[in-house]
């Protein structure tokens, strides 16, 4: 054989992965050639250096990341919503992985959203919230079969977000007032005793909820690229100290935990 | 219970039964090797991070369709391959700066700075590697699957295997020389090898 043969054989030679007869001939070549003999110390060393690269790891921040994610996904809470809700899932945005917990949300209020007819159509053209099950079946039906895997991800605009946010209020209006002795005044559309501040929340009051020091309840996510990037979208409860749910809010969340936007 | 005296095929069934604990140590038995993978195929260290959780949440839903024919472990690499595939194809096109996103590794004793040197010099020159070749020579030379593993992970024939990876090993055998010649001749300037690109 050519040494031009032989070079191509060197690198399964060296894998003892070529037939015995191949494997003879490189043998009884090398003992001749002193180029390819050198060829194959180099492909050796190539070997070695890259057997060699010491094994990466995950920090252990990242680590924590992962299982607060896994954990969060795995939780009973996570199962379709009762009428009592025995875990507190506000307590989740306690941890540092905001992202991560944006994905063990529950999809429920997706099937709320798609009931409402202004966005119906534009969720379903669009997929803006395409129910996670059946995206992922059909990935699923593909993505072994090494086919084209499914975009996930269709894009969301800051207009989108906000218009979900009203959307879920509308549906879903803050619960009334309950009757704690106090007479309100019932000509304001507008009984709550703190209005301004409970109503919105802005960025610090983000951070604040990231915090746990809100009592929110997660109750829809799902991936969207939101400004180039990959984001979950996330619909909560935002709640007062009594427990009453305020508001709704939706935000987009980049896949590492950090806030993108929040509905206005 | 202690999940971790089980093998993978029985966390699964335990999981797939309810237990969901036993998912847990299936992601802390393989979390340090994806996320290797992962950092090995797109170099920097925050998105391999990303990656990898992305991966094991994915896992949550498709480790029902591992029906055992292929290693656990092989299933979820090609699982892992494609997403980090995916990734890497929605990336914004920009320069990957290897050295600067490669984490320290921190001091060596046992080997010298020349040795960590040239070996710092090939970790570089593998992520110039397009990402099928890179993707094979990782799997063989540094994880050591098997040709016939390799072929299942990526989804090619052996054939394939063997040519991607001969192809992949002289081009770094080709930079090292080239490496080697340019501190002979005290040359300042060192390029990764660009042949294989496109
Ligand atoms: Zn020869």
């Amino acid at each position: 054989m050519k040494c031009k043969n032989i070079r191509e054989l060197l690198s399964t030679y060296i894998d003892d992965e070529l037939s015995q007869a191949d494997a003879r001939a490189v043998e009884k070549h090398l003992r001749d050639c002193a180029a390819c003999a050198e060829a194959l110390t180099n492909l050796n060393q190539v070997v070695d250096i890259v057997a060699d690269i010491p094994p990466v790891t995950m920090s252990e921040a990242s680590a924590q990341r992962l299982e607060a994610a896994i954990e969060a996904r795995l939780s009973p809470a996570n199962k379709p919503m009762k009428t009592e809700e025995k875990t507190p899932w506000w307590k989740w945005f306690a941890t540092p992985a905001f992202g991560a917990i944006a994905a063990s949300a529950a999809v429920l209020a997706i099937a709320v959203v798609l009931t409402s007819p202004s966005l119906k159509t534009n969720v379903q053209q669009r997929e803006m919230l395409s129910a996670p099950s059946a995206v992922e079946e059909k990935a699923a039906e593909t993505e072994m079969g090494g086919t084209e895997r499914m975009e996930r991800s269709a894009s969301i605009t800051r207009a989108e977000i906000n218009l979900l946010a009203e959307e879920l209020s509308n549906q879903n209006p803050p619960a009334p007032k309950s009757d704690d002795g106090k007479t309100k005044n019932s000509d304001k559309t507008q009984a709550d005793p703190e209005p301004d501040q409970s109503n919105q929340i802005g960025a610090d009051e983000a951070a604040t909820i990231a915090a746990g020091k809100k009592q929110i309840k997660l109750i829809s996510s799902t991936i969207n690229t939101f400004e180039g990037q990959e984001a979950w979208i996330v619909a909560f409860e935002v709640r007062d100290a009594g427990n009453k749910i305020r508001r709704f809010q939706v935000a987009a969340v980049s896949l590492s935990g950090r806030l993108l936007y929040l509905a206005n | 219970m202690a999940y971790d005296v089980l093998n993978d095929r029985e966390l699964i069934d335990k999981y797939l039964a309810g237990e969901t604990a036993a998912f847990s140590e299936l992601v802390k038995r393989h979390q340090n090797p994806i996320y290797s993978l992962a950092f090995r195929v797109v170099g920097r260290a925050e998105e391999a991070e990303d990656l990898t959780q992305e991966i094991f949440i994915r896992l949550l839903d498709k480790v029902s369709m591992w029906r055992g024919e292929a290693k656990f472990s092989t299933w979820l690499y090609r699982l892992a391959l494609n997403h980090c595939r995916d990734h890497l194809r929605r990336r914004r096109p920009e320069t990957v700066e290897v050295n600067e996103s490669l984490p320290s590794t921190g001091p060596d004793p046992a080997k010298g700075a020349e040795t960590r040197e040239v070996r710092q010099f090939i970790e570089a020159a593998m992520m110039e590697l397009p990402i099928d070749f890179r993707a094979v020579i990782y799997l063989r030379d540094y994880a050591g699957f098997s040709y016939n593993e390799i072929a299942s992970i990526l989804e090619i024939e052996l054939g394939t295997v063997k040519s991607r990876l001969a192809r992949a090993r002289s081009s770094l055998a080709g930079a090292l020389g080239a490496l080697r010649g340019a501190s002979r001749s005290d040359r300042e300037q060192i390029d990764t090898p660009g042949h294989l690109r496109g």
